[in-house]
C-alpha cells in the first residue's frame, strides 16, 4: 500500500512536466524582438545577393528619451541590423553572427520589400514567410521606393521607433486622408494567390522634412530622414508594374470601398474664386460583372458621405438647392477619381487590382473559365459603368461663412 | 463484464463521440478538404462526412442492440463462427491501437510544427500516452467524466476564435458553390468521413450505455453536431485564407495567429493549445480504452487493466516509428485512411449485421 502511494505521488509529480512544457527555453534577455524586417536584393562583386534588415527593439532605451540632455548620447531605441546570404531566410539567420539574442519574430509589426525585389517577383516572400511558424502573417507589407533597408534607416518623428511610426501611420493616419492603402501580409498574399486579382501594396518612401519642422525627439536636425507612406505599389501577377500616386489611389478606395475618411478639395463652377473642401466620413461600394455575348461589363456602384468642412466665400451654401448642385459636383469628382484610377490600372499597368476577374468568377464561374486563358488580353477592354451617389450630410458647425463686413 | 461502469447517453453518445473525433479533425480537416474541394469544402464536411458519419452510427448502434451487453469482439465470434470471429475482433483491436498511435504522432506532429520545434517527438508521445494510461485504467466512467468538463472547453475556446476572426471574413470567398460539380466535394469528404466514421466506437461502448435504446439518437446529434462545427471552421478559414487554405498545414491555427481586434486581443493561438491538449487526451484515452478492452475481452481475461500499460507501450513506440516525417503523417490521412478507415468503419460492421439477420443471431429485429 505504501509502495502503491509513494509511485502514485511520483507519478503525479511527474505530470508537472507536461503543463511546464519545459525541454527547451526563451528567456526574454536572450531575445532579440524584431519589430520592423527590410528585405533587398543587392549586387556585391557581380553577384546578386539577399539583404535583410532587422530593426530590433532595444529595451534598455526605451524609456527615457535619447539624445537628451548631454549624457543620453544618442541612444536609440532601435538597432538596425543589415545581414546578407544566398537565400532570404540565410541571410537573416546570417545576422545572428552580430547579434548577441536570438532573433524572435511574433512582434512583427512591418515589413519592408525594396523596389528591386518586387520588380523581382514577390513570390520569392511569400514562398519564404508563410513556412515559418514564428511569423504572424499579420506584419503590414510595405513596398519602398528605393532600398528597404534606406526606409528602415530613417529616423521617428513622433514614436519612439520607426516601427511604431510606421504601424501608427497606416492604423492612424491613412484611413483619415485615404491617400496610401496598406495590408497586412495575409491579404497581400492572399491577393497574389486568387486567380482574377492582382495586388496591390503600401508605397513608402523617404521624406526630407521641411525646413523648420522639428522631430519631438531632438537629435540631428539638418539631414534626417523621415518616412511618408503615400500612393500605391501595383502589381501584375507578382511583378511591381508601376506606382499609383495620390488621385489614383483614392479612385482606387473608392471603387473598392475602402475610404474611411477623406478631403476632397472641389471647384464649385459658380464660385469665383476659392475652391470648398469636403470631409468625407464613410464610403461603401459594389461591384456586379455581367457577360454579355462574350463582353464583360462590370458595374460598379459607389456610395459616398460627406460633409462641408471649407468654404471660403460668403455666398449662400446652406440651402437644400445649393446642397444639392454641390453633391453633384462632388459626384463627378469622384467619379472621374474612380476613372483615372481605373485607366491606369488597365490601360497603364494591365493589372486587376479590382479583382474583376474574381468577382466574375463568382458569379459566372462558366464565363471566367473561359476567359481565364486570355483574362490580361480581355482585362483591358472590360467595360466598366459607373455610378457614384453622394450624399453631404451637413455643413459642419456654421451655416453659411459670415461675411466680412 | 469487464467494465463495471454505467454512463449515459449525454456522456458516451453525444460528448464522447464529438471528442473522438473533433480535436485532430479540426486541425487537419480543413486544409485537406480544401485541397480536393476548395471554397467548397464546408460541403464536404457538413454534407458529404456528415451522410456517411450517420450511416456508420446506424449499422453500429443497430449491430450493437442485436447483441446487448456485449462488445464487437464478444459478439463476432457468435455471428460468424469462432475463428473469423475472433479475426474480426482481433482486426478490430489491432485497427484501434494502429489509430491511436496515429493520433498521438498527428498530436505530436502539430505540437512540435507550431510550438516547441526543439523538444523530441518522444518526449510529447511518452507523456501522451502516460495520462492516457491513467485514464484508462480509471474506466470509461471516469473518461467520459473528464470529456464532459474537455468538451465545455474545447467549444469555448472555438468560439472564441471564430468569433473574433469572423469580423474581417469574406464570406464571398465561398462563392462560386459547386463550381466543378459534386465530384470534388465527395472527393474531399473522403478523409473527413473517415474522421467522422470513427463513431464506430460505439459498437465498444454500447454495452455500458445504461439507455441503449435512445443511443442513436444522441449519435445521431453528435456526428450532426461535428459537421455543423467542421463546415462552421472551414467556412471561416476560407473567407479568411481564400484559395491559401489549402496551402497552410493547420489553416485554424494560422486563423488563431491571425486574430487581432481592436489592436490588443492578439496571440490566441494558446486557445488552440488548450483544446488541442485537452481534446487529443480525451481523444488518445477513448481509443486507448476501446484497445485494452477488446483485446482483454479477445483473449477472455478478467480485468482489461493489466494489458494496459502493455498497450501504451506500444502507441509511444509506434507512434514515433510510424512516420518518418509530418508530411507522411498528411498524405496517409489522404491517401491511405479513408480506405482503410471506412473498412472497419462502415464495410465490417454492415457484413456482421447482414450476416447476423441472415442466421438470425441476436437479439430482435427491430433491436430489443
Amino acid at each position: 500500500m505504501e509502495v502503491k502511494r509513494t509511485l502514485g505521488l511520483l507519478l503525479a509529480l511527474s505530470l508537472l512536466l507536461i503543463p511546464g512544457g519545459c525541454w527547451s527555453r526563451d528567456e526574454i534577455e536572450k531575445l532579440s524582438i524584431v519589430k520592423a524586417v527590410g528585405l533587398d536584393l543587392v549586387n556585391i562583386g557581380g553577384r546578386a545577393k539577399w539583404q535583410v534588415s532587422h530593426s530590433i527593439i532595444q529595451p534598455a532605451n526605451m524609456g527615457h528619451q535619447a539624445g537628451q540632455q548631454g549624457g543620453g548620447q544618442g541612444q536609440k531605441p532601435e538597432w538596425l541590423v543589415v545581414g546578407l546570404g544566398d537565400t532570404i531566410r540565410e541571410a537573416e539567420r546570417n545576422n545572428s553572427t552580430r547579434n548577441p539574442r536570438r532573433d524572435y519574430l511574433d512582434h512583427l509589426f512591418i515589413y519592408v520589400v525594396g523596389e528591386k525585389v518586387a520588380r523581382e517577383g514577390m513570390h520569392i516572400v511569400i514562398g519564404t514567410w508563410m513556412r515559418e511558424p514564428g511569423f504572424r502573417l499579420r506584419p503590414w507589407l510595405l513596398v519602398a521606393e528605393g532600398q528597404a533597408m534606406d526606409i528602415l534607416a530613417a529616423e521617428p518623428e513622433l514614436e519612439r521607433t520607426l516601427a511604431s511610426e510606421i504601424a501608427g501611420i497606416i492604423e492612424n493616419g491613412l484611413p483619415v486622408v485615404s491617400k496610401g492603402y496598406a495590408l497586412p501580409f495575409k491579404d497581400f498574399a492572399l491577393q497574389l494567390a486568387t486567380p482574377g486579382q492582382d495586388a496591390v501594396a503600401a508605397r513608402v518612401e523617404l521624406s526630407k522634412p521641411r525646413g523648420g519642422e522639428q522631430p519631438a525627439a531632438g537629435g540631428p536636425e539638418a539631414d534626417r530622414k523621415a518616412v511618408r507612406i503615400n500612393g500605391m505599389a501595383v502589381f501584375r501577377k507578382d511583378r511591381l508594374a508601376g506606382w499609383m500616386k495620390d488621385r489614383e489611389t483614392l479612385g482606387y478606395l473608392y471603387v473598392i470601398g475602402e475610404v474611411r475618411e477623406a478631403m476632397i478639395p472641389l471647384k464649385l463652377p459658380w464660385y469665383r474664386r476659392d475652391d470648398v473642401s469636403i470631409s468625407m466620413t464613410g464610403s461603401r461600394s459594389k461591384i456586379k460583372a455581367r457577360v454579355e455575348g462574350g463582353r464583360v461589363t462590370m458595374f460598379i456602384d459607389i456610395v459616398a458621405e460627406g460633409e462641408l468642412a471649407e468654404v471660403v466665400e460668403t455666398n449662400e451654401i446652406a440651402n437644400p438647392d445649393t446642397i444639392d448642385l454641390v453633391e453633384r459636383e462632388l459626384a463627378r469628382e469622384i467619379r472621374s477619381l474612380a476613372e483615372d484610377s481605373i485607366r491606369q490600372a488597365q490601360q497603364e499597368f494591365r493589372a486587376d487590382i479590382f479583382g474583376f476577374g474574381h468577382r466574375l468568377r463568382k458569379v459566372n464561374p462558366g464565363a471566367w473559365k473561359a476567359m481565364e486563358e486570355n483574362w490580361y488580353d480581355i482585362y483591358p477592354t472590360v467595360e466598366v459603368v459607373l455610378n457614384v451617389k453622394t450624399t453631404v450630410r451637413g455643413t459642419g458647425m456654421t451655416v453659411n461663412t459670415p461675411g466680412i463686413r | 463484464m469487464l467494465e463495471g461502469g454505467r454512463v449515459n447517453n449525454r456522456q458516451a453518445a453525444l460528448i464522447l463521440p464529438f471528442l473522438a473525433v473533433m480535436p485532430t479533425a479540426v486541425l487537419f480537416v480543413p486544409a485537406i478538404t480544401a485541397i480536393f474541394a476548395k471554397q467548397n469544402g464546408w460541403l464536404s464536411l457538413l454534407v458529404v462526412a456528415t451522410v456517411f458519419g450517420l450511416l456508420v452510427a446506424l449499422v453500429a448502434v443497430k449491430l450493437g442492440l442485436r447483441f446487448p451487453g456485449q462488445t464487437v469482439v464478444e459478439y463476432a465470434p457468435e455471428i460468424l463462427g469462432p475463428y473469423l470471429g475472433k479475426l474480426v475482433g482481433a482486426g478490430f483491436v489491432f485497427w484501434f491501437i494502429h489509430l491511436d498511435a496515429v493520433i498521438i504522432r498527428e498530436y505530436s506532429a502539430f505540437l512540435m510544427t507550431a510550438f516547441m520545434p526543439e523538444t523530441p517527438q518522444v518526449v510529447f508521445a511518452v507523456f501522451q500516452a502516460l495520462l492516457a494510461v491513467i485514464a484508462v485504467r480509471g474506466g470509461l466512467e471516469v473518461i467520459c467524466r473528464a470529456g464532459e468538463w474537455v468538451f465545455v472547453v474545447f467549444i469555448l475556446s472555438l468560439v472564441i476564435i471564430l468569433g473574433l476572426v469572423v469580423h474581417d471574413a469574406d464570406f464571398t470567398e465561398l462563392l462560386p458553390v459547386l463550381e466543378n460539380g459534386v465530384k470534388p466535394v465527395i472527393h474531399g469528404g473522403l478523409t473527413p468521413s473517415a474522421f467522422r466514421g470513427e463513431v464506430v466506437l460505439m459498437l465498444m461502448l454500447l454495452p455500458y450505455i445504461n439507455q441503449p435504446q435512445k443511443t442513436l439518437k444522441y449519435l445521431f446529434a453528435s456526428v450532426i453536431l461535428m459537421g455543423i462545427t467542421l463546415a462552421q471552421a472551414t467556412v471561416v478559414a476560407t473567407s479568411e485564407f481564400g484559395i491559401m487554405t489549402e496551402s497552410l498545414t493547420f489553416p485554424l491555427f494560422s486563423l488563431a495567429r491571425f486574430i487581432s481586434v481592436f489592436g490588443f486581443i492578439e496571440r490566441l493561438e494558446s486557445l488552440i493549445l488548450i483544446m488541442w491538449v485537452a481534446g487529443v487526451s480525451v481523444k488518445v484515452a477513448v481509443f486507448y480504452y476501446v484497445a485494452a478492452l477488446g483485446a482483454a475481452q479477445l483473449f477472455n481475461l478478467k480485468d482489461y487493466r493489466p494489458v494496459a500499460l502493455p498497450i501504451g507501450v506500444i502507441l509511444a513506440a509506434w507512434s514515433v516509428s510510424l512516420f518518418e516525417d509530418s508530411r507522411e503523417v498528411v498524405e496517409w490521412l489522404i491517401i491511405s485512411f479513408p480506405p482503410y478507415a471506412h473498412t472497419f468503419q462502415l464495410l465490417i460492421p454492415s457484413l456482421l449485421l447482414l450476416v447476423a439477420v441472415l442466421r438470425k443471431k441476436g437479439g430482435t429485429e427491430n433491436g430489443g
